[in-house]
């Protein structure tokens, strides 16, 4: 363009050339607009534009009074009402017609969030985020997840309900793509200059899957053979035990508490390193790795026991106060800005009537409730994924794998990454065994096989799940669902509650473990079944009148349970949550929805409980036998003040979390793995098993083997809570000042999607900490993400919140608004009309009517 | 004041096409009016000013029915600049485009391009 103005105006210029001033004025001119040009073309003019640029971000923040749009397939206009608490209710005349509208309105106020999640979970965020992105795509694919996507889509009938659910929404969100106003575009995409992409019904899949990497995905294999690595395979499996060392079960037994299997940590052994199956366990994913791929942009989780920890628990009538089944959901997962959840109501008259949360980007709500009854979910944390090591043809380029003798053909998949602009950034092919991916690993070919590649049923168990009016129709009709596996509670009207840990158990042959790499060379290495759905761990209508979960081992296995000793996994959070709610559960015949809602943050701890009085005791015992220092009788006068509470205002639980974090590295001192440098860390045992472990105060692990002395657990006890009085005053300054409140040690943090801070909500200051009912971890990343209490009485009533907001636009009003009443631990009261006309005008603050397009 | 009162009301108009140029064709409807008034005016004078009222008006009109403030913060926080520089910036960037568009199109059409014919 500048080079054709030039060549037009040239003549135009010579005519006037004895006019010096304005030759030079054109010139000049000339120089300007081209330098203008070349600045606009660069992503500056479409962005300073402020009718169709960046600005006008700001005139698009919130929802017009009255709206109107179009969508191709509608059988018949959709009502929507959006509430003063911005939650919109759809009235639509079919099933069909609401996930259109639902299409079309999450696209409305998350059209960046859907688009984002989605790509994480196909692998194509490099498309929207270019070059930066592509590891983590690799990953994705490397992890077989969008060829699992794909393949489900396809083995739909294409007459199937989910179907034409998941292409009704595809509409709606397409449609909203189409005709919304140039002021509509997230900003996040005029700062990565792009456009939105189109829907298509696979995506809904791509972000199950997703899903199913952040809750199913376990390195059971890797952790354990990392400890044998150090200190042999019996500790390794005693460390890192099948099953908990302190029960408090989902499935209720005849011990009201926690209970402490009888178990003993082996002294360390010889190092089994060394061998191949170890070296490959260690160079496996982590965890962290994974989710992190998956997750896309989002942070790294955690790894700290206590870190995360999703809530939910149900109480009978016979216990309530109003007499009327009373049911409680927390689930904590990421938080994230926008939130991971977007609330609404669906209504199709006579046929669907549901208020909940909704995974923008998934058509149906997950967790919620109905007129007749009311669900919600923890992790179950199964192990469902499992390693193989492959023998292969060709160590380079394999094409064929052997099994059973014979050479059998691997799937290749050609894996094409593009950037921004279509063109592409990498090639690369990731190989199928009939188990699922295979990948390079320490030299060695391993395959995977995961449950979540194999799913099909989550979506239609999830759509299925609101139709039900009664919690037995509810198990049958989500008997189906298959991962993640998940902790399904659910109460009804007439008074009945249940609980199942729904989820596709495979049965692994030999001893059934699956935490143990195997032999891909053997087809008798492979799963030989599922566990058939009267195994399931479930409980319904217990004796005590109350049910509860807290991603604890969903059955004791010393105890009468339904599975018949099968194996579920061994990733079980340590049971101190699940001990403080029961406790809590059972000690109030009379429960209020307000105390459900206290009890969602409460700051007790039964951890703190446990640990406490063995930090003082051992302090004590020191001080009688005259080897107290003056600073650990100060750290133990100290820690003897507290209430054992993490409020917000304490001063005591900043000393106890430093001492239980010396306890644990004094303890498992010899878990470190200095004589292997080239290891990873060995992850820290659970909390439970040092529990175990202080039942033995004698054992070795507790003698330092850099002193000549021999030490013992309350050596260690009171060397850790002295250390600890160092450590946080040295940090911290001296007892008494205000950095030793806990209001200024943990905080939460909600970070933008793209970790722009100007998007983000950090160090907000909350009630609770490690292991607590709301457990704050270090970094504050993940958290209670939807906090949930509903009273199915004759006219069912929920009340509820969550971290953020219902727009994604970080300039709305409504983009965190929530956040105030979240941290203070309040919930709204949910509307849910039978009817557009039982909303009274004042409770109407914007109304969306969507036609069917011509 | 008898020429300054034909003049502000040639801005006026002018700035109101700015605005409409740019509904149509974004920033290059800014370059494309100012060079079409400078060819047709063989005038480049006042067509900047129009260029800036007209972005301007519309940033204003933003300011009024949303949060333009807290926008100008958070992208200058981004930025890692004075969110203000931004504001700057597009009001400089209509100008600079208008004017060299118009003075080029004035000397297209074979005048001075300097306001006096």
């Amino acid at each position: 363009m500048p080079r054709l103005i030039l060549v037009t105006v040239a003549p135009s210029v010579l005519t006037d050339i004895h006019r010096p001033r304005s030759v030079w004025r054109a010139v000049i001119a000339l120089v300007v607009l081209a330098a203008s040009v070349a600045a606009g073309s660069m992503r500056l003019g479409p962005a300073l534009d402020p009718l169709n640029g960046i600005w006008a971000v700001a005139r698009g923040t919130e929802l017009p009074r009255a709206a109107t749009g179009r969508i191709p397939g509608l059988s018949a206009r959709v009502d929507v009402w959006y509430d003063t608490r911005d939650v919109p209710h759809i009235f639509a005349a079919s099933e069909e017609d609401v996930y259109r509208a639902l299409g079309y309105v999450v696209a409305r106020d998350r059209l960046f969030q859907i688009e984002l999640q989605v790509r994480a979970g196909a692998g194509t965020l490099t498309e929207l985020v270019g070059r930066p992105a592509l590891a983590t795509d690799q990953r994705t694919r490397g992890l077989g997840m969008p060829r699992a996507a794909e393949r489900e889509l396809a083995a739909l009938d294409t007459a199937s309900a989910d179907l034409r659910a998941m292409r009704a929404y595809a509409d709606g969100v397409n449609a909203w793509i189409g005709q919304m106003d140039p002021a509509d575009l997230p900003i996040e995409y005029r700062l990565l200059g792009r456009r939105p992409r189109r829907w298509s019904p696979v995506d809904a899949l791509h972000l199950l899957n997703r899903m199913s990497a952040t809750l199913s995905f376990s390195d059971l294999e890797r952790r354990r053979m990392l400890a044998a690595e150090v200190a042999g395979d019996t500790v390794a499996r005693a460390v890192f035990p099948v099953h908990s060392p302190l029960q408090q079960p989902i499935v209720p037994t005849s011990v009201p508490g926690l209970r402490l299997r009888k178990g003993k940590v082996p002294a360390p052994g010889t190092a089994s390193a060394g061998t191949e199956l170890d070296t490959i366990a260690s160079a496996l994913p982590g965890i962290d790795d994974t989710t992190q791929a998956v997750a896309g942009v989002a942070r790294r989780r955690d790894g700290a026991e206590g870190a995360a920890g999703s809530n939910n628990w149900a109480v009978a009538p016979r216990r309530t106060k109003a007499g009327y089944a009373l049911l409680a959901g927390d689930p904590h997962l990421d938080m994230t800005l926008p939130s991971l959840w977007y609330e609404v109501h669906l209504v199709v008259p006579g046929h669907l009537d549901v208020a909940g949360v909704t995974i923008p980007g998934g058509p149906g709500v997950i967790l919620g409730f109905t007129r007749d009854l009311a669900w919600t979910f923890t992790n179950t944390g199964a192990d469902v994924t499992d390693y193989y090591v492959e023998q292969v043809d060709d160590m380079r380029s394999p094409r064929r794998y052997l099994l059973d003798g014979a050479w059998r053909p691997l799937e290749l998949r050609t894996e094409v990454y593009r950037g921004p602009r279509g063109e592409v950034l990498q090639v690369d092919t990731v190989r199928y065994t009939h188990r699922g991916p295979m990948r390079l690993y320490a030299g060695h070919w391993v395959s995977m096989r995961w449950t979540a590649l194999e799913g099909g049923g989550a979506f239609g168990a999830l759509r299925a799940g609101p139709h039900a009016h009664t919690t037995a129709e509810w198990l049958r009709v989500t008997a189906g669902y298959d991962v993640p596996a998940q902790n399904m509670l659910v109460a009804d009207r007439a008074g009945s509650i249940a609980i199942r840990s729904t989820g596709r158990y495979p049965i692994r042959p030999g001893d059934g473990r699956g935490d143990l790499v195997r032999d891909g060379s053997k087809s008798s290495s492979d799963w030989t079944g599922w566990l058939p759905l009267d195994r399931y761990p479930a409980a319904v209508n217990p004796a005590q009148g109350f049910l509860a979960s807290d991603n604890q081992e969903p059955v004791d296995p010393d105890m009468p349970n339904p599975t018949g000793g099968a194996y579920l996994g061994a990733n079980w959070e340590t049971p101190w949550r699940a001990a403080r709610i029961n406790e809590l559960l059972r000690g109030d015949s009379v429960v209020t929805p307000d105390d459900m809602r206290r009890w969602q943050t409460d700051p007790g701890s039964a951890r703190a409980d446990y640990f406490v009085p063995y930090f003082l005791d051992a302090a004590r015992r020191a001080d009688s036998a005259g080897g107290a220092s003056a600073q650990l009788r100060e750290a133990a006068r100290l820690l003897g003040e507290w209430d054992r509470r993490y409020t917000r205002d304490n001063e005591r639980a900043v000393l106890f979390e430093a001492a239980m974090a010396e306890l644990s590295r004094r303890a498992w001192a010899r878990l470190s793995p200095l004589q292997y440098p080239v290891l990873a860390a060995v992850p820290v045992p659970s909390s439970a098993v040092l529990v175990e472990l202080l039942g033995d105060p004698s054992s070795v692990w507790w003698d330092n083997p850099d002193t000549t002395a021999v030490e013992t657990r309350d050596d260690v006890l009171a060397a850790s809570l002295a250390a600890a009085l160092g450590t946080v005053t040295a940090r911290r300054g001296p007892p008494g000042d205000s950095g030793w409140r806990w209001s200024e040690v943990r905080h939460a943090n909600i970070d933008h999607l793209l970790h722009i801070p100007a998007f983000s909500r950090r160090g907000l200051s909350v009630q609770g900490g490690t292991e607590t009912l709301s457990p704050s971890s270090g970094d504050g990343v993940l958290g209670p993400s939807w906090r949930m209490v509903v009273q199915l009485g004759p006219e069912v009533h929920g009340w509820a919140t969550y971290p953020g907001g219902q727009s994604g636009n970080p300039l709305s009003r409504r983009y965190a608004n929530r956040l105030p009443q979240w941290l203070a631990g309040t919930l709204d009261s949910v509307r849910m009309p039978h009817t557009p006309g039982e909303l009274a005008a004042s409770d109407v603050r914007a109304t969306l009517t969507l036609e069917p397009a011509r | 004041m008898r020429r300054f009162v034909p003049m502000l009301s040639e801005v006026a108009l002018l700035a109101i096409a700015m605005v409409a140029a740019t509904a149509v064709g974004g920033w290059w409807g800014v370059l494309v009016a100012a060079f079409a008034w400078g060819a047709w005016s063989g005038r480049a004078g006042g067509v900047a000013i129009a260029a800036v009222c007209a972005w301007a008006s519309v940033l204003v009109w933003t300011a009024v029915i949303g949060p333009l403030p807290a926008l100008v913060a958070d992208l200058g926080s981004i930025a890692g600049a004075p969110g203000w520089l931004l504001v700057v910036a597009t009001l400089v960037f209509p100008m600079a485009l208008a004017w060299s568009a118009a003075v080029v199109g004035a000397v297209v059409r074979g005048g001075t391009a300097n306001g006096r014919e």
